[in-house]
C-alpha cells in the first residue's frame, strides 16, 4: 500500500516534469518551424489594362484614306466624318478632333501624341469619335486650365486601349454624354507631392450615360472623380496608390460594380449623392491618413453590397449617411468594421461577414441603434450564438458595440481591461437581457455561419489571396488575383444563402 | 533571521554548542551551515505537504479539473484553421484560466495553516526544532508543486490537443501561457497561505480566500475601469492598476503576446503604458513572493 502511494507520489512529479519539458522542447523537436506572421499581404494584379499599346519613338507619319501627312494635326484636320485617321510612330503635338464620326487609330507599330508639357494633348470636340490603341503622354500641368491627356467635349466618344501617362489629368469629360472609356491604363505623376497637387484619372464633369470598364488608374489623386453626373457605370476598373480610389460628388444613380481598389488612402468615397448602387467591388489596404475602404458620406439611399473590404483602416466609415443598405460584405481584417458616426439613421445591415478585424463595429453614439430590423442579421466571428431553431439565425443578441466598446473608444487605456472576466459579464448582460439598453449597436438575429467563404477566395470577387502565412491550404486564404471574370459569384452565394432553411 | 533563529532552535541541540554557535553568528562557515539547516527543514515540510496533498487526491483532483475545462475550450470553440486557431484557443484558455486557476489555488491554500491547527498538527510541529517560518514557507512550496505540477499535466493536454489541431506554428503562446498560469496560481497560493496564517478559524480563511477571488477576479477591474473612464489619469496610474492585481497581470502578459486578431490589440495599448512582458513577469513574481514573506513574518504572532 505504502509502496503504491509512493509511486503516486514520485509518478504525479515525473509526469509533471516530463510535460513540461516536451512543452518546451516541441519547438526544438520539430525544427524551429518559424511561426510566419499572419501578416496579409494581398496580391492584387496590375498591369491588365492597355498592354499592348507602346510609345515607339521614330517620327510619326498619319494616314487618312490613302493620303499620308506630317503631322497628326493636318492629318485629323483632313478627316471627313466616318474616316478613320491611322498614326504610326511619335508624334510632338497637341491635337484637337473636330469633325464627328472621325476614328483615331494606332498603327500596329503603335502611335505616341506628346504633349512636350504644356496644355491638353488631345481634345475630342466632334461627336461620336474612337480612339484606339494610342499613347497619350505629357499634359501641362495646369490643374485649373484642365490641363489633360485627353480632354473629351463631344459627345458619343469611345476611348479604347489606350494609355494616359504624366499628365495632369488622364481623361477629362467636359459636359458629354455616352462616353465610353474602356481598357485604358492611366499613369499619374507620381513624383507630384502632395498627392492633391496631382490631377484626377478620370474626370467627370455633368456627364451622364459614361461607361468606363476595364481600365487600370494608377497614382492620380481620385481615380475616378464624379462631379454632377448621372447614370454612369464604373465596372472591372483597377485603381491603385492613389488619393481616393473612386469619387462621387453630387452624383446621384450610378452603378459602381466589380472594382477593385488598392493602397489608396480611400478606396471608394461616395459623397453627398443619393441612390448609387456600390456591389460586388473590392477594397484592399487602403489604409493611410484616412484610411477606409468605403466612406459613405452623407450619402442616401444607396446600396452597398456583395463588396469585400479587406485589411483598411476602417472598413466601412458612414458618417450621416441616410436610409442605405450595407448588405451581404465581406468585412475582413479591417482595423475597425464599420465606423459609424453623425447621426446615420435608417440603415440596413445585413447578411455581413465580420471577421478578424481588430474592432467589429465603432460608434460614438449615446443611443442604441438596431441595424437590421429584417429575419437575418450579420455574421460576427467571436460572438455567441444559439441556434435553436436550426435556421442559421441565432436567437440570443449580439452587440458588436456595447458600453464596453464605448469606454474603451472614449479612454483608449480601457483596453487593458476590456478583455476581463468582469467584462465579459458586462458583455454578457448586454448580449443576453434585452432590459439592459446601453448605447452602441446591437444585432438581434446573428448568422451563426458566415455567408461568405474567404477561406479559399471564393466568396470574394475576383477573389484576393493572402500570401505569407505559414503552411496548408486550409489558411484563411484570401487573394486577389483580379481574374476580371466572375462578377455573379458572390451575389449568387448571397441569394442561396436568403433561401436556406 | 539569524538571531531570532538562534533564539528559536535552541531546543535541538545542546545549549552549548547552541552558544558557541550564536558567537560564531558572522563567522561565513556557521552561517552557511545555517542556511543549509534552513534549506533542509524548509524541504522536510515541503515534501510531507507534497505527499499529504497527493494522498489526500489534491493532484488528481486539480489535474482532473484542468484537464476538463482545458479540453472543453479546445473541443467547443470555434473552427478557425491555422496558427490563429492557437492563438485564439490561448485567449480563451486565458479568459478561463483568469477564473479557475485563482479559484483553485486559493481552494488547495486557504486551510493550510489554520487547518493544521485544527487537526492539531501545528501544534505538535511548532513543538518541533522548527521555525515557524520555515514550516509556512514549506507548506507553501509543498502545496505550490501539487498546484504547478496540476496546472502543466492538466493544461499539457490542452496543449497535446491544439498540436494536433493546429501544428506547432504558434507554440511560444501556448508555452508563455502554461509559464503564467503556473505564476498565477503560485501567487494566489501565496495569498492563500498568507490569509491561513492570519485567520483565526478556518472558515473565516475559506471566507477571505472567497472574498479574495471576487475582488481580484470580478471587482477590481471593474473598479479600474471606472476610475480611468470617471478620471483623466496619468499611463503610471493605468500601470499602477493593472500590477495591482495579479490576476490582470496573467490576463495581460499572455494577451499581449499575442497577435492583433486573437489578443484585441493589446500591444498598442500596452506600448503607451510602459508595461513590458519584462515587468509584468516581475509583478508576477513579486506577488507570489511578497505575500509569502510576510505570512513567514506574522506567523510568529500567531498565538498557539
Amino acid at each position: 500500500m505504502s509502496d503504491n502511494r509512493s509511486w503516486v507520489e514520485a509518478g504525479f512529479l515525473i509526469a509533471v516534469c516530463v510535460v513540461a519539458v516536451v512543452a518546451l522542447a516541441v519547438p526544438l523537436v520539430v525544427g524551429g518551424s518559424s511561426p510566419a506572421e499572419p501578416t496579409a499581404t494581398i496580391a492584387v494584379e496590375t498591369d491588365v489594362a492597355a498592354t499592348g499599346v507602346t510609345a515607339p519613338e521614330s517620327a510619326g507619319s498619319a494616314t487618312v484614306d490613302g493620303e499620308t501627312y506630317d503631322t497628326a494635326r493636318s492629318a485629323v484636320a483632313a478627316a471627313e466624318p466616318g474616316q478613320t485617321v491611322v498614326l504610326d510612330g511619335r508624334f510632338d503635338e497637341r491635337i484637337t478632333v473636330s469633325a464627328d464620326d472621325v476614328s483615331l487609330v494606332a498603327a500596329d507599330g503603335g502611335a505616341v501624341l506628346d504633349g512636350g508639357g504644356e496644355g491638353r494633348v488631345l481634345t475630342v470636340d466632334g461627336d461620336n469619335v474612337t480612339v484606339t490603341g494610342l499613347w497619350v503622354r505629357g499634359s501641362g500641368s495646369d490643374l485649373g486650365a484642365e490641363d489633360a491627356g485627353v480632354f473629351v467635349a463631344g459627345n458619343e466618344a469611345r476611348i479604347e486601349t489606350v494609355r494616359v501617362t504624366d499628365s495632369a489629368y488622364g481623361i477629362w469629360l467636359d459636359s458629354v454624354d455616352g462616353t465610353v472609356i474602356e481598357d485604358v491604363r492611366i499613369d499619374g505623376r507620381e513624383h507630384v507631392f502632395p498627392v492633391t497637387e496631382r490631377g484626377n484619372g478620370v474626370h467627370l464633369y455633368e456627364s451622364g450615360g459614361t461607361v468606363i470598364r476595364d481600365s487600370e488608374i494608377v497614382a492620380v489623386r481620385d481615380g475616378i472623380y464624379f462631379s454632377w453626373s448621372t447614370g454612369v457605370l464604373a465596372a472591372n476598373n483597377t485603381i491603385r496608390d492613389s488619393r481616393y480610389g473612386v469619387h462621387y460628388m453630387y452624383s446621384d444613380h450610378n452603378r459602381l460594380v466589380d472594382n477593385v481598389a488598392a493602397d489608396n488612402g480611400v478606396g471608394y468615397a461616395l459623397m453627398v449623392s443619393e441612390g448609387l448602387t456600390v456591389a460586388n467591388n473590392t477594397a484592399v489596404r487602403n489604409d493611410d491618413t484616412s484610411g477606409h475602404g468605403i466612406l459613405a458620406k452623407d450619402i442616401e439611399r444607396s446600396k452597398i453590397t456583395g463588396n469585400a473590404v479587406v485589411d483598411n483602416a476602417n472598413g466601412l466609415y458612414v458618417y450621416n449617411a441616410q436610409d442605405n443598405d450595407l448588405t451581404d460584405n465581406l468585412v475582413f481584417g479591417n482595423d475597425v468594421g464599420i465606423h459609424s458616426s453623425a447621426g446615420s439613421e435608417g440603415q440596413l445591415v445585413a447578411g455581413n461577414t465580420f471577421v478578424a478585424n481588430a474592432h467589429a463595429v465603432s460608434t460614438p453614439r449615446n443611443s442604441l441603434v438596431s441595424w437590421n430590423d429584417t429575419d437575418r442579421g450579420n455574421y460576427w466571428s467571436g460572438a455567441r450564438t444559439v441556434d435553436r431553431t436550426g435556421d442559421g439565425v441565432s436567437e440570443i443578441r449580439h452587440r458588436p458595440s456595447g458600453l464596453v466598446e464605448h469606454l474603451v473608444a472614449e479612454h483608449p487605456q480601457a483596453a487593458v481591461f476590456a478583455n476581463s472576466p468582469s467584462f465579459e459579464a458586462v458583455r454578457l448582460a448586454e448580449d443576453s437581457f434585452p432590459v439592459i439598453e446601453s448605447p452602441g449597436v446591437v444585432d438581434r438575429r446573428p448568422l451563426v455561419d458566415p455567408p461568405h467563404d474567404w477561406r479559399n477566395g471564393t466568396g470574394v470577387t475576383r477573389g484576393i489571396e493572402r500570401e505569407g502565412r505559414a503552411d496548408t491550404s486550409t489558411e484563411p486564404t484570401l487573394a486577389g488575383s483580379a481574374e476580371p471574370s466572375e462578377p455573379a459569384e458572390l451575389a449568387e452565394s448571397a441569394e442561396s444563402e436568403d433561401h436556406e432553411p | 533571521m539569524t538571531d531570532t533563529s538562534a533564539a528559536e532552535s535552541t531546543v535541538e541541540d545542546d545549549p552549548l554548542a547552541q552558544h558557541a554557535a550564536q558567537h560564531a553568528a558572522h563567522d561565513g562557515r556557521s552561517r552557511g551551515a545555517d542556511r543549509r539547516r534552513v534549506v533542509r527543514h524548509v524541504r522536510a515540510v515541503a515534501a510531507t505537504e507534497y505527499r499529504l496533498a497527493v494522498r489526500g487526491r489534491w493532484a488528481l483532483a486539480l489535474t482532473g479539473l484542468f484537464t476538463l475545462f482545458g479540453a472543453m475550450i479546445v473541443t467547443f470553440s470555434g473552427s478557425t484553421v491555422g496558427p490563429d486557431g492557437t492563438e485564439r484557443i490561448v485567449a480563451s484558455l486565458t479568459s478561463l484560466a483568469t477564473y479557475l486557476v485563482p479559484l483553485a489555488a486559493l481552494a488547495l491554500g486557504y486551510d493550510a495553516i489554520v487547518g493544521r491547527e485544527a487537526e492539531g498538527w501545528l501544534a505538535v510541529v511548532f513543538s518541533l526544532p522548527i521555525r515557524r517560518g520555515e514550516f509556512v514557507a514549506g507548506t507553501y512550496l509543498g502545496r505550490l508543486v501539487v498546484l504547478a505540477g496540476a496546472t502543466v499535466l492538466g493544461f499539457g493536454f490542452t496543449g497535446f490537443l491544439l498540436v494536433r489541431e493546429f501544428g506547432v506554428a504558434r507554440w511560444g503562446a501556448f508555452v508563455t501561457f502554461l509559464v503564467a498560469a503556473v505564476a498565477v496560481g503560485a501567487a494566489f497560493l501565496a495569498i492563500a497561505v498568507l490569509l491561513s496564517t492570519v485567520a483565526r478559524e478556518k472558515t473565516h480563511a475559506l471566507g477571505l480566500s472567497l472574498l479574495v477571488w471576487v475582488w481580484f477576479v470580478l471587482v477590481h477591474d471593474l473598479l479600474a475601469l471606472g476610475v480611468i473612464a470617471a478620471f483623466t489619469l496619468p499611463d503610471t496610474v493605468l500601470s499602477v492598476l493593472v500590477v495591482a492585481n495579479p490576476a490582470s497581470v496573467f490576463r495581460v502578459l499572455v494577451l499581449s503576446g499575442l497577435g492583433t486578431a486573437a489578443g484585441g490589440g493589446f500591444t498598442a495599448v500596452l506600448a503607451d503604458t510602459g508595461l513590458s512582458a519584462a515587468i509584468l513577469a516581475a509583478a508576477l513574481l513579486a506577488w507570489c513572493v511578497a505575500p509569502v514573506v510576510l505570512a513567514v513574518r506574522l506567523v510568529d504572532r500567531r498565538r498557539l
